[in-house]
């Protein structure tokens, strides 16, 4: 038996729980039709095989009709869903892992224009500011409707074989009616804080009438809303003290702050640069007011974080969620003291920011993560040992250079510069998003234990790459930026990787024209600002940056804001002049009608990369595939085939930023499925 | 006013290296190799006063095998304007050699600063800097964490035990760079590219005059073995034995 | 064979480093002790009392005051006909200095001794230590610097005459502007010879400060800190140690209330000798540890800081 504190067993009520390591409820929008079917199943299955004690699932199922999902959230008004959780308690179960799961209404924060268009309720007029719907003050036969919807969807997840359930109270219909800044009641709902609870009480009196005293039930709620006249901290102490007494309440999930804004969800759910674990000590304490089982989770990345997070008693289970986004396996890994094998979450929460704005939610550097009905976690071994030659270095040659090793294949990388990483190195140039090289450093670990041999200050050129006698050739060379877009005077603008990297210094009044929308155009942006510089953001777009996403934008905007950077929407940089030290920026507009001319010292375009393919064309002819992928068999996952040029001495792909400007998941997914089946 | 700036290939500092069996050296095959830290610093130390006007060419020097030119390279891609490659090919040269030939190179190039690092992370021998500028009879500032140039004297903030010290060298001079004097910039791939086409000159220790003996090796090197290994750790039960054992076994108080 | 061993010094006091490079020099052969500076008559006196020394030669002269490379390897080229062996600490001073006499001399200096195997055989560490190489020199003069660390110092009691040495210094090629020393200053975590670190058993910034500033303040040490304690805002980022802050390797490294996370160990493993102080006997941070103590931080901190003072 370990000693180690995360490996425990924890007895929760009747439920023994075979560690300390959890996902807490998150909702990674895989649900069809409203309904966990085969994506969502295997996404918590693999969690489960992983060793996770338990997965927390379904952030926000909705339990009423007027609470429809914002994206693709569970249904769980329809008693259609039972079966299908079943399913996936089985799935889960099978694997010796508990589940739970988190039950809603989300009140204000969702909108009227979805599903069957009915208003949205919330015992105030207030308007969130996320999601931008006016309510309908909520009315009794309202209110009545609602706890007895908790109450049926509390039976059905009973009756679907759910461990247990959790009422979510941070920014949803609970909170909004805990929170004096969102409502607006009289008595019986609203005024004193009983009067304010008094909702919470009857949906938990409900759901114990319903499921009985030994089903699990738990809340998930904010014990201080960190927000000038939202719910103090002495209200959440409060609070937890009166869910405690009332008896009805089997554990507490303890967050800290308030939701209804990004920076708000930011702050509760922190990202990269962000400091760790930065409400772990809050939950500490409530955990000791109230003696209650304590989870918590918000940005515990590392195991270290967590094992101190339990061995100093400050929560019974430690959320790990996001990190298990990335390594489904960390306990696993934990157990056979493969610590450092555990593939690091970076916190771009690309994952968080991907459910607004696409829809899934997908880890930035584990393509395999909600995909595991196609993509394995475990790359399986090959039956025939080949030899592989992968120009580049960056995150698509670094991951075609992991998973060709683990499948048991010779590697050579072929990397320009000195060091490996490509892009993602650059973006590490920032302060703020240096954890962005753990993709790199993981990887470069991995292929060091997978005997992939690296020449760095290589500048490969086709000879060096035939020199090789490879089998397969992967070129994943990347790009370099591409400024040349104006109609006249490119040779007077640099690139946003000419800020980053530090080759140019910042101007003193410098236009950033951004019309990729990627992190590269605010982070050129913010290293400019910093310098006391006036910068100006131009976009032909509505929004700027839109690619940067909400959660991701807020550390941005708080150093951009602060530091009076213009944003300027709709207009489009169309020419540049220069006139002594001046350049004259001529302005026109997708919109038309529009010829001004503005005058800047250094001026900047962001307009993504320009492929470095000279090497692949080189290659290309010399290759059986003449460079051609089937997208066929790449999608249907097996092995690449195709002959056009039976002369040909190897096979030769281009994967990543190589064939056109997207981003790092991009180039990672593709070197995941195309190099799992070769 | 030109600078000359020294630079070596050597082990990545990220690599743990392994000693042979053999006891014949240490296993260097398929090692990473970088550009040594410290020269990489001077690398920096010599763009940054190009960038502030004070310089008008930094000029970098290789001493080694061909591979060379891959440190070379580098260099060129943080901002140095041309490299000049010395192949020894196998031989190892030692500091000494590597001083004699630089005093060559110095002499042809003229440059009124030469910046070294302070030592190579491989040989850790801290000695080339000093050497070379006895050679030519010219002031040394070793260890530098600050160097000032004007147009006839540089200024260096050296790093001694226990502190700084500051010295004014009359140029031309000879400085040798610590860790703290920069932080070495990023060199972007586009850097990486343009430096592909600046010129690298290629010598030899013939061609500058020197003959087999003037760079032959002087130490002969018995064997090279493991460190002592690191003692399978204790546990002490009080502060008292604690401080003993740091005191007396360890040596470290 | 007449070995000269330089002085390491301040103009009043001879420096410890000398009695132990000493022990190095005597295994070369019969020791001379070469004092350069200025008004430094009293460091002769000092060195004349160090057991098997034959003569104490002082070069006293105002062009020697900061003991600059240049003058100093003036004066001991002088004398360099008269030596098989010149010896000095591996002191800032000595690896300023030496190097330039070696080039002069057309010899190879053998640098960081720690082990005199013979008069011509000497191990040096290289790699930064992670390897350990055996050297034979056959120069006519073998020019050494020498690793203090790993001699015993030599007994003193003796009188050995002390002589003046004539000094004729040709035009200066460097001025000295300043000393600053940093007594009171903390050194850098990157150069330090002692680190101490604290984690979040800390609890707070205060209990940080409070605990583990004046124990590193007793040992002349640098204070570090895990990303946790950093990230809780109990010590500021450039405490970090670990991958993705500082990576050090100081002669000891103290790791208060530290789990040993993967990232931390990154960042100083290679760290001489290591201790931990931990209440989790199971934490990792043991594993890497030399000497473990389990107990709380608390206690023992201030325990220690008493102990470090007597």
């Amino acid at each position: 038996m370990s000693n180690d504190p995360l490996l425990q067993p924890y007895q929760l009520k009747h439920l023994t729980l075979r560690n300390r390591i959890i996902m807490t409820s998150h909702e990674p929008a895989y649900p069809e039709e409203g309904m966990p079917k085969g994506r969502y199943i295997a996404y918590h299955a693999e969690r489960a095989k992983g060793g996770v004690a338990m997965t927390m699932t379904a952030g926000s199922a909705a339990v009423s009709k007027d609470s429809p999902p914002v994206f693709n959230n569970l249904l769980v008004y329809k008693d259609e869903v039972v079966p299908y959780i079943k399913d996936l308690t089985d799935a889960v179960h099978e694997h010796g892992a508990a589940i739970m799961i988190q039950l809603t209404h989300l009140g204000r924060r969702t909108r009227w224009d979805k599903a069957h268009w009915l208003p949205v309720v919330s015992p105030s007029h207030n308007r969130e500011a996320a999601h931008r719907a006016f309510p309908k003050k909520l009315e009794d036969w309202d209110i009545e409707r609602i706890i007895k919807d908790y109450a049926d969807a509390a039976e059905r997840m009973q009756a679907g074989g759910m461990d247990g359930i959790e009422l979510q109270a941070y920014g949803h219909l609970m909170d909004q009616f805990w929170s004096p800044l969102t409502n607006d009641l009289d008595g019986p709902y609203g005024g004193s804080l009983d009067n304010r609870l008094q909702f919470a009480f009857d949906v938990l009196s409900a759901i114990r009438q319903r499921v009985g005293n030994e089903f699990i039930v738990g809340m998930r709620y904010t014990g201080d809303e960190m927000m000038d006249r939202g719910l103090s901290p002495e209200e959440g102490f409060e609070i937890s003290r009166r869910l405690t007494e009332s008896g009805m309440v089997d554990f507490l999930n303890v967050v800290r702050g308030h939701i209804d804004t990004d920076p708000g969800l930011t702050d509760v759910i922190p990202i990269q640069g962000m400091a760790n674990s930065p409400h772990l000590d809050f939950a500490g304490d409530i955990r000791a007011a109230t003696g209650m089982p304590v989870f918590h989770a918000a940005k515990i990345p590392d195991v270290a974080t967590a094992r101190h997070a339990v061995a100093s008693g400050k929560v019974d289970l430690v959320g790990m969620t996001r990190a298990h986004l990335t390594d489904p396996h960390i306990v696993r890994k934990i157990i056979e003291k493969r610590e450092e094998q555990i593939r690091p979450c970076v916190g771009a929460n690309y994952c968080l920011d991907r459910i607004y704005q696409g829809g899934e939610a997908l880890c930035l550097h584990n393509a395999a993560s909600g995909r595991e009905q196609t993509m394995p976690h475990d790359i399986p071994k090959a039956t025939t040992k080949k030899k592989f030659v992968i120009v580049g270095a960056g995150p698509a040659g670094l991951e075609a250079a992991r998973v060709a090793g683990e499948r048991g294949h010779e590697v050579v990388v072929l990397e320009a510069a000195n060091v490996p990483g490509g892009q993602v190195r650059l973006t590490a140039q920032s302060e703020r998003r240096k954890e962005m090289i753990s993709i790199i450093d993981w990887r470069m670990a991995e292929c060091e234990r997978l005997g992939v041999q690296f020449k760095f200050n290589t500048w490969a050129e086709a000879d060096d790459v035939e020199a090789e006698n490879p089998d397969v050739v992967i070129i994943a060379t990347g790009g370099l930026p591409h400024t040349d877009v104006l109609s006249r005077g490119n040779e007077h603008v640099i690139s946003t990787w000419d800020i980053i990297s530090g080759d140019v210094k910042p101007g003193k009044n410098v236009l950033v024209f951004d019309d990729a929308g990627d992190h590269a155009g605010l982070q050129a942006a913010e290293i400019i600002a910093k310098t006391g510089a006036k910068v100006e953001i131009m976009t032909p777009d509505r929004a700027f940056a839109p690619e940067v996403m909400a959660m991701n934008l807020v550390p941005y905007m708080r150093t951009l804001q602060a530091l009076d950077t213009t944003f300027t929407v709709t207009y489009r940089l169309d020419a540049v002049e220069k006139d002594g030290a001046t350049l004259k920026a001529h302005i026109g507009s997708d919109y038309g009608g529009i010829n001004q001319v503005r005058e800047y010292d250094q001026i900047i375009v962001n307009h993504g990369v320009i492929p470095l393919d000279d090497i692949y064309f080189e290659l290309k002819p010399h290759s059986i595939n003449l460079g051609e992928m089937s997208h066929d068999q790449l999608i249907n996952g097996s092995a690449q085939s195709v002959v056009r040029n039976p002369d040909g001495r190897y096979q030769l792909f281009r994967i990543g930023d190589a064939v056109a400007t997207r981003n790092t998941h991009a180039a990672i997914y593709d070197a995941l499925r195309l190099v799992k089946d070769l | 006013m030109k600078v000359l700036v020294a630079v070596k290939r050597v082990v990545d500092y990220n690599v743990k290296v392994r000693v042979k069996n053999d006891g014949s050296g240490v296993d260097l095959t398929n090692v990473k190799m970088s550009i040594n830290p410290f020269d990489e610093i001077a690398v920096e130390e010599a763009v940054r006063l190009k960038e502030a006007g004070k310089v008008d060419e930094v000029v970098l020097v290789s001493i080694g095998s061909a591979k060379s030119e891959e440190t070379l390279r580098t260099g060129l891609a943080m901002g140095a304007d041309r490299g000049i490659l010395v192949n020894t090919d196998d031989l190892a040269v030692e500091p000494l050699a590597v001083a004699k030939i630089l005093q060559k190179v110095t002499e042809k190039e003229q440059p009124s600063l030469v910046i070294l690092g302070k030592q190579a992370i491989d040989d850790d021998c801290n000695q080339t800097g000093q050497m070379l500028s006895a050679l030519m009879n010219w002031p040394q500032g070793t260890f530098a964490s600050e160097v000032a140039l004007d147009d006839t004297q540089v200024t260096v903030t050296r790093e001694v035990d226990g502190g700084l010290q500051t010295v004014k060298l009359s140029l031309p001079a000879v400085v040798t760079t610590d860790l703290r004097l920069n932080e070495p910039r990023f060199a972007s791939l586009p850097n990486i590219m343009k430096a592909k086409k600046k010129p690298v000159d290629k010598l030899t220790p013939a061609e500058l005059g020197l003959g087999e003996g003037d760079i032959k090796p002087r130490l002969e090197i018995v064997q090279t073995q493991e460190p002592a290994k690191r003692q399978a750790g204790i546990k002490v039960v009080t502060v008292a034995e604690l401080v003993d054992k740091l005191k007396n076994e360890a040596g470290v108080l | 064979m007449k070995t000269l061993l330089i002085a390491e010094h301040d103009n009043h006091t001879l420096s410890a480093h000398t009695a132990k490079a000493l022990t190095a020099a005597t295994k070369l052969g019969a020791v001379d002790i070469l004092v350069l500076g200025q008004d430094c008559e009293a460091v002769a006196q000092q060195a004349a009392t160090l057991a098997g020394v034959s003569t104490v030669l002082l070069a006293d002269d105002a062009g020697l005051a900061n003991q600059l490379a240049e003058p100093c390897a003036e004066v001991i080229l002088s004398l360099a006909s008269e030596y098989q062996g010149i010896v000095a600490a591996a002191t800032t001073t000595g690896k300023n200095t030496l190097p330039r006499v070696a080039a002069k001399l057309d010899v190879m200096q053998v640098s960081d001794v720690i082990e005199v195997l013979d008069e011509s055989t000497f191990k040096r560490p290289i790699y930064a230590g992670n390897a350990i190489q055996t050297v034979r020199c056959n120069e006519p003069i073998k020019v050494i610097t020498v690793r203090t660390a790993n001699f015993e110092a030599a007994g003193t009691g003796a009188s050995a005459p002390v002589s003046a040495v004539s000094v004729n210094l040709s035009a200066a090629l460097s001025e000295h502007v300043e000393d600053t020393l940093s007594v009171s200053e903390r050194p850098e975590l990157a150069t330090a010879n002692i680190i101490i670190s604290g984690g979040r058993a800390l609890g707070s910034k205060e209990q940080f400060q409070q605990v583990i500033l004046p124990v590193a303040d007793k040992l002349g040490a640098a204070v570090g800190a895990s990303r946790a304690a950093v990230d809780a805002g109990y010590a500021p980022n450039d405490w970090q140690v670990g991958q993705t802050g500082k990576i050090v390797s100081p002669q000891l490294y103290i790791a208060c209330g530290i789990s040993g996370a993967i990232q931390h160990l990154a960042g100083m493993k290679d760290s001489k000798v290591i201790v931990a102080i931990n209440t989790d006997e199971d934490a990792p941070i043991f594993q890497v540890a030399d000497y473990g103590l389990v107990a709380d931080l608390f206690e023992v901190l201030p325990e220690l800081e008493q102990q470090l003072g007597s």
